[in-house]
């Protein structure tokens, strides 16, 4: 019985050690049978040509360069806070030799609702052209807002050719836009088109391929005339009103305090309204600054008036006097300073 | 009375530029007859110009009616050929000024107020370089001083 109890220990302790020194074993073994070899990685790879990329194509020769032809015939549903807007275009290719079979334009910036919104008009070896409407995205840049100028991206990609294949080049001759464009509270500045060579962080093994991108900008100038009178007139009117209490004297300083403070709450009340078309940003707009300017100067009439309250009577002749020359110029100077800086 | 230039000052951003006439030389670049009447006549052409005497890329699609389409066939000219312009630059309700080419050489051009087929394309284009390499263009589409110094009539503002 104890020879048999003393077997059964000693399996107990192999057992033990073979459970223990399990992962170690599968270690070792892991590290010598682990070759890195290519075939194994699942992903079938190029031996001849530049490009390992499953994508590429070493037997086709000099790449097709292909003239990107472009027309912007709509833009609409701009949302400056989404910063997406709808676009309705024709993009053509022309190439100097047969392009890849299945080539179409794949957006990296947006997307395309429906596939019936993708419409082929010419597919031969050599022309395509296509008729997209589809949703882009494009940061907006709010600094000088509401003097600003944004740019709206489109942004066309051969995702399954590479620039083995298919070269883009911009052509200046035919990228224009349509004859009747326009888009409402905005003037078309410039327009810019230019390809690249887009290179993806590895997503497979063996990612070496670059692609080939199209990108086409439009930079829109907002009206100046609507943004002096959607944002500059009103807040110069909040400060004038509130700056006209200053002239009156300690006999109606009620009327004096009622000229700025509910001022002040209707700058605060344009100003949430101004924030709630914008999207959150990181630094100041335009607008923010001159509404800064306008709560200072606002704050600044309110102190010409409780002045009243803090200081002895012989004194209050000299602060009617001083606010009436001192305090109007030193809002025109904070409103300066908010328009400009 | 010390208010007066304060007021003269005021009014005067709302007072906009009289009406002017200017006149350059344009290329013809394409003349079609658009629509013949029954009798095989011209009744509708358009006449795409190239004001080669400007900086930039400016071509401009002018529409005009029957009368102008006879009289530009019967200048004999033909594409490639200079042809000397007249043009109105006034003041638009849309907010900025606007220029219309009324003369084409000896030949009036009536605007049909529905005519919303003629247009213009004003640029100034420059290739886009990126370390030495050309990789596309960029056009500007409002008019640069430079522009507007040799061209006056593309001045909007």
């Amino acid at each position: 019985m104890l020879c048999i109890s003393k077997r059964c220990n000693y399996v107990f302790y192999l057992l033990i050690f073979l459970i223990y020194s399990f992962p170690f074993f599968r270690l070792v073994c892991e590290d010598t049978t682990v070759i890195p070899d290519l075939k194994a990685s699942g992903v079938p790879i190029h031996k001849a040509g530049k490009y390992l990329s499953p994508f590429a194509n070493p037997d086709y020769g000099e790449p097709a360069k292909v003239r990107v032809g472009f027309l912007l015939k709509s833009i609409s549903s701009y949302s400056i806070k989404e910063a997406k807007f709808f676009a309705d275009f024709y993009i053509s290719y022309t190439s100097d030799k047969p392009m890849p079979p299945n080539i179409i334009p794949h957006i990296t910036n947006g997307y395309i609702e429906d596939d019936k919104h993708v419409k082929v008009i010419a597919d031969q070896p050599t022309f395509k052209l296509w008729k997209i409407h589809a949703a882009f995205y494009s940061n907006p840049d709010l600094r000088k807002y509401p003097f600003d100028t944004q740019e709206l991206r489109i942004e066309i990609e051969e995702d399954d050719a590479g620039i083995d294949q298919i070269v883009f080049i911009a052509d200046p001759k035919n990228t224009n836009m349509d004859v009747d464009f326009f888009m409402p509270g905005w003037e078309v500045n410039y327009l810019e088109s230019r390809t690249i060579r887009h290179y993806y962080p590895d997503r497979f093994d063996n990612d070496d391929l670059y692609y080939p991108r199209y990108v086409f900008r439009l930079g829109i100038k907002r009206y100046a005339s609507n943004a002096l009178f959607t944002v500059y007139f009103p807040a110069f009117v909040i400060m004038f009103v509130s700056l006209s209490g200053i002239w009156l004297n300690k006999e109606h300083l009620d009327t004096r305090i009622n000229s700025s403070a509910p001022m002040l709450a209707a700058a605060v009340l344009f100003h949430y309204t101004i924030v709630q078309e914008l999207p959150p940003t990181a630094y100041l707009t335009g607008a923010d600054k001159i509404m800064i300017a306008v709560y200072c100067g606002l704050m600044l009439n309110l102190l010409a008036s409780w002045c009243f309250f803090f200081f002895d009577e012989i004194y209050h002749y000299r602060i009617y006097i001083l606010g009436k020359y001192i305090v109007p110029p030193l809002n025109a100077i904070l409103f300066l300073l908010g328009a400009l800086l | 009375m010390k208010i007066i230039p304060y007021l003269l000052i005021l009014f005067s951003l709302f007072c906009k530029e009289s009406e002017k006439l200017y006149e350059t030389n344009v290329e013809i670049t394409r003349k079609d007859v658009v629509v013949y009447d029954n009798d095989k006549k011209p009744m509708v052409m358009d006449l795409e110009i190239n004001y080669k005497d400007c900086p930039g890329n400016q071509v401009e699609v002018i529409r005009g009616g029957k009368d102008f389409a006879t009289c530009i066939n019967s200048t004999g000219k033909s594409l490639g050929d200079k042809i000397h312009v007249d043009i109105k630059w006034e003041w638009s309700d849309s907010g900025y000024y606007k220029w219309t080419v009324v003369k084409v050489d000896s030949c009036e051009r009536v605007i049909d107020p529905f005519d919303g087929v003629s247009f213009d394309l004003v640029e100034e284009c420059e290739d886009y370089f990126v370390y030495g390499n050309q990789i596309g263009f960029v056009c500007k589409k409002i008019p640069t001083d430079s522009l507007i110094k040799s061209c006056p009539w593309f001045r909007k503002k």
